[in-house]
């Protein structure tokens, strides 16, 4: 865990993490919060989009396949907002082809985690991103 | 026939017969001059024989006789004068030259008189002058024998005798020269006689040779000349010059008539490839009309518009049929001062009737049509619908399936087709069958592709789709193992570690299935060679070790890595040759014994062009009897599955896949039974050009591409 010092930022550890299917977004959030993060879980990229802009968090974890706003677009919007456009975003998708994860790169994802995944790497990635963030 | 001036024509007869009469009056000439010359040699040396033999000799010989006469005298006068007896000696010899002389002019006067001269004239004067001489002789001896005797002789009479005889020889002399003088004459007249008639015959006979000659010339070299001219103008681009038949001699006549008629020949021949020719530009122009055009409808419409104008018919229909034979599309084209016909579609006795003519490879050509007979026949409805009074019909077709037909006809008057007429119209109806079956397979290629194309979407479809499905309650089984299994949950008893165990176990075999069905999946579509890029070997064991080093050390499997030399170079796809490496270092891994090596070497044989990576183990090794059927799919050998070593029996099909199927290398696998197995996959190296990007940097950790697709794996 890592704290954030320059002005006007978040300092608090809230990620938010959105995923259609309860099971794993459970997990997640159970999981984050075993570590310490102050975690909030949606299941549609509406949700997403909603959480976040209402309360920047330090990091955002998106499931790609959603119904109605897809990862990617939330993602998308984010990137294009001025406000929080530089939020760190971890795509987290069971999409494995080449062309999704060059999609996901392109539209600016900091990390990319493929399903099925363990926990404790994807706690590792977390880290890893909000560390490199820190820099 | 020549239009230029025309010389006075000249039949001859036979140059043969010319040409014999010709040497004959040679001959003639020949033996008249020769006959001619002979004889009067021959009279000649008559003649010149009297003269010289004759006549000459007997002039001498009358002279000789006066010569010995008058010397008798003059002896005899010499004597009587002088007394002296010695005068008397040439009187004495004389006498016997007289004698021989005389005798000798007998003879000679009796061959002359043989001779024609005037026989008795001469014989009365050679008498007249021997008599005078035997008296002169005989009134000398007397003399003589009085002088001798001592006498006195009167000589008077004598001399007179002697005059006389004088007188007689001159008169025989005379003659005889007259005679002579003839025969000279004779011989002078005869010679130019003879002059005269060989100049008479040669002149005739030059006279003759000039006339003939020059009927020969008339009947030769004139209509050899003409019949010359005539084959230079026709050489020179004047086909219809032709030689004149009624000139020349019988030969030559016949010579320019077989000319003539060869010429005709000739021209018939060269006007007949004329219309040949004419006839391919016409059907290449009609085929290069249809080549750009791009639908059934549109080639039909050139085509009656094209047939129309290149054979000058007045109305040209072409259909298409469908299998019954109905009419599908119909295409039509008539002279603007016609009225086109209506709906083409309802000559329904068309089709039957294009179909029996396409069986049976026949044609119809109609050169005159009349009421009566089309009423009876198929086709006849639009006979009359069209006017036509000459027709054709020519069905369109494609091995034995009839595509369609063409109609041609011209509505004034009968008209005689001809054979390259309807040759065109076939050769179209060639052209128009191609172009349309041509279309037919373009459509059908193009909607084969486009379903090809729609599979293979589909197929790319699902998978991600199955894919994703899979995999997402995958994520909450082993997400929520783990969390148990590391007392998220509390604290867990020996028995439920187990049980937890074992279930892990098989989410990391169903994700490794899952793992590899994607991976055949994508591969099983073959690889584009044309996406190729040059992957660094060295890069790839380099970053393939690295992902491995925790699952090598979960297992307690040692790595040694050489990862190889800089310039070790492949072409090909990075993804799958990362992925064949995976899979047999992690075979080597999970079947080698705990505290085991695993070696992975990369080396470069510059000069045989091979990169050989090498993947050597001590583990348990594979039984020499699965050794043959290792590769297929889903195999596991015996000892791995007794032993529980996970695995999906994919990952060396998949990686034979790759190395042999599409990176063209070749895969060896040896393997000893409880010693370890080593495993050689051998590519064929790459030179490195500038321009080509590099994939696979040799620093490891920066390539997040690489990290996020295969940094998470259990």
């Amino acid at each position: 865990m890592t704290e954030r010092t320059t002005s006007g930022e978040p300092t608090r550890n809230r990620i938010v993490v959105a995923d259609d299917d309860s099971d794993i977004l459970d997990l997640v959030v159970y999981m984050l919060t075993q570590a310490g993060f102050e975690v909030e879980g949606v299941t549609s990229g509406v949700a997403a989009l909603a959480a976040i802009e209402a309360d920047p968090p330090r990091l955002a974890i998106l499931d790609i396949m959603m119904p109605g706003m897809s990862g990617i677009e939330v993602l998308r919007k984010v990137r294009a907002s001025q406000t929080i456009g530089d939020l760190d975003v971890i795509l987290l998708t069971a999409r494995t082809r080449d062309a999704d994860v060059d999609t996901g790169f392109a539209a600016g994802a900091s990390d990319y985690v493929i399903k099925p995944f363990s926990p404790r790497e994807l706690l590792k990635r977390v880290n890893g991103v909000l560390d490199r963030g820190a820099w | 026939m020549s239009e230029r001036r025309r010389p006075l024509a000249v039949q001859g007869g036979a140059i043969a017969g010319h040409l014999r009469i010709l040497v004959f009056l040679c001959w003639a000439m020949l033996l008249v001059v020769s006959l001619t010359a002979v004889g009067s040699l021959s009279v000649q040396s008559d003649n010149i024989g009297r003269l010289t033999m004759i006549d000459g000799p007997a002039l001498d010989v009358n002279n000789q006789v006066r010569q010995a006469m008058s010397d008798a005298q003059i002896g005899l006068n010499g004597y009587q004068a002088s007394g002296d007896r010695g005068l008397l000696q040439p009187y004495f010899g004389a006498h016997d030259r007289t004698l021989a002389a005389l005798a000798t002019l007998q003879g000679k006067v009796a061959q002359e008189a043989v001779s024609g001269a005037d026989a008795a004239r001469l014989k009365s004067l050679e008498e007249g002058q021997r008599l005078a001489a035997q008296q002169w002789w005989a009134s000398a001896l007397l003399i003589e024998a009085t002088l001798t005797a001592g006498g006195h002789a009167d000589l008077l009479q004598s001399r007179a005798m002697f005059d006389h005889y004088s007188a007689a020889n001159a008169a025989l002399g005379d003659y005889l020269m007259t005679v002579r003088d003839q025969t000279r004459l004779a011989a002078r007249t005869m010679s130019s006689r003879g002059e005269l008639v060989s100049v008479a015959a040669t002149l005739a006979a030059l006279l003759a040779m000039l006339v003939l000659g020059g009927r020969v010339a008339g009947g030769i070299s004139r209509p050899l000349t003409d019949l010359r001219d005539a084959m230079v103008r026709q050489r020179g681009g004047e086909p219809g010059a032709r030689a004149r038949e009624d000139q020349g001699s019988l030969e030559l006549r016949s010579v320019a008539r077989d000319f003539n008629a060869l010429s005709e020949q000739n021209l018939g021949l060269q006007q007949s490839q004329a219309r040949d020719l004419s006839t391919q530009r016409t059907t290449l122009g009609i085929a290069r009309a249809i080549r750009v055009t791009s639908e059934t409808q549109q080639t039909l419409d050139v085509v009656c518009a094209a047939l129309g104008e290149a054979l000058g018919v007045d109305r040209v229909v072409a259909n298409t049929m469908g299998t019954d034979d109905e009419i599908l599309l119909g295409a039509q084209w008539c002279r603007p001062n016609l009225q086109p016909l209506g709906d083409l579609t309802r000559f329904s006795e068309l089709g039957p009737l294009a179909q029996e003519l396409w069986l049976s490879a026949g044609f119809r050509a109609q050169d005159d049509i009349t009421a009566e007979a089309t009423s009876q026949e198929p086709g006849g409805a639009l006979h009359q619908d069209s006017g036509a009074r000459a027709a054709i019909i020519v069905p369109v077709g494609f091995d034995d399936r009839l595509i369609g037909m063409i109609y041609v006809c011209v509505v004034s008057k009968p008209r005689a087709w001809t054979a390259a007429e309807t040759n065109v119209v076939h050769t179209v109806a060639g052209f128009v069958a191609r172009a349309i079956v041509e279309a037919e397979n373009q459509g059908y290629q193009r909607e084969y592709v486009r379903r090809i194309e729609t599979l293979d979407r589909q197929k790319s479809d699902f998978l991600a789709t199955v894919s994703h499905e899979l995999r997402t309650p995958l994520t909450s089984i082993i997400g929520y193992l783990e969390l148990l299994q590391e007392r998220g949950a509390g604290e867990l008893s020996a028995q439920q570690h187990r049980m937890l165990e074992v279930i892990n176990r098989n989410t990391v075999r169903l994700r490794s299935l899952i793992e590899d069905v994607m991976v055949l999946s994508r591969i099983e579509g073959g690889v584009n060679k044309a996406d190729f890029v040059e992957v660094s070997i060295r890069a790839l064991i380099t970053r393939v070790g690295e992902e491995l080093s925790p699952f090598a050390r979960d297992h307690d499997v040692e790595f040694e890595v050489d990862p190889g030399p800089q310039a070790a170079i492949v072409l090909g796809e990075q993804v799958s040759l990362d992925r064949a490496v995976v899979n047999i270092l992690s075979n080597a891994i999970k079947f080698s014994r705990p505290g085991g090596v695993v070696a992975v070497t990369c080396t470069l044989d510059q000069d045989a062009g091979r990169v050989l990576i090498t993947c050597q183990d001590h583990g348990v090794g594979i039984p020499s009897q699965d050794l043959t059927e290792l590769f297929t799919r889903f195999f596991r050998a015996r000892n791995a599955t007794d032993q529980s070593i996970p695995g999906t029996g994919l990952g060396l099909s998949i990686a034979k896949q790759i190395v042999e199927d599409h990176h063209g290398g070749e895969l060896r696998l040896t393997s000893v039974e409880n010693e370890g197995t080593t495993v050689v996959i051998d590519l064929p190296s790459y030179e490195p050009s500038q321009t080509q990007p590099m994939v696979g940097s040799d620093s490891v950790g920066n390539d997040s591409y690489a990290d996020g697709v295969f940094g998470i794996r259990a």
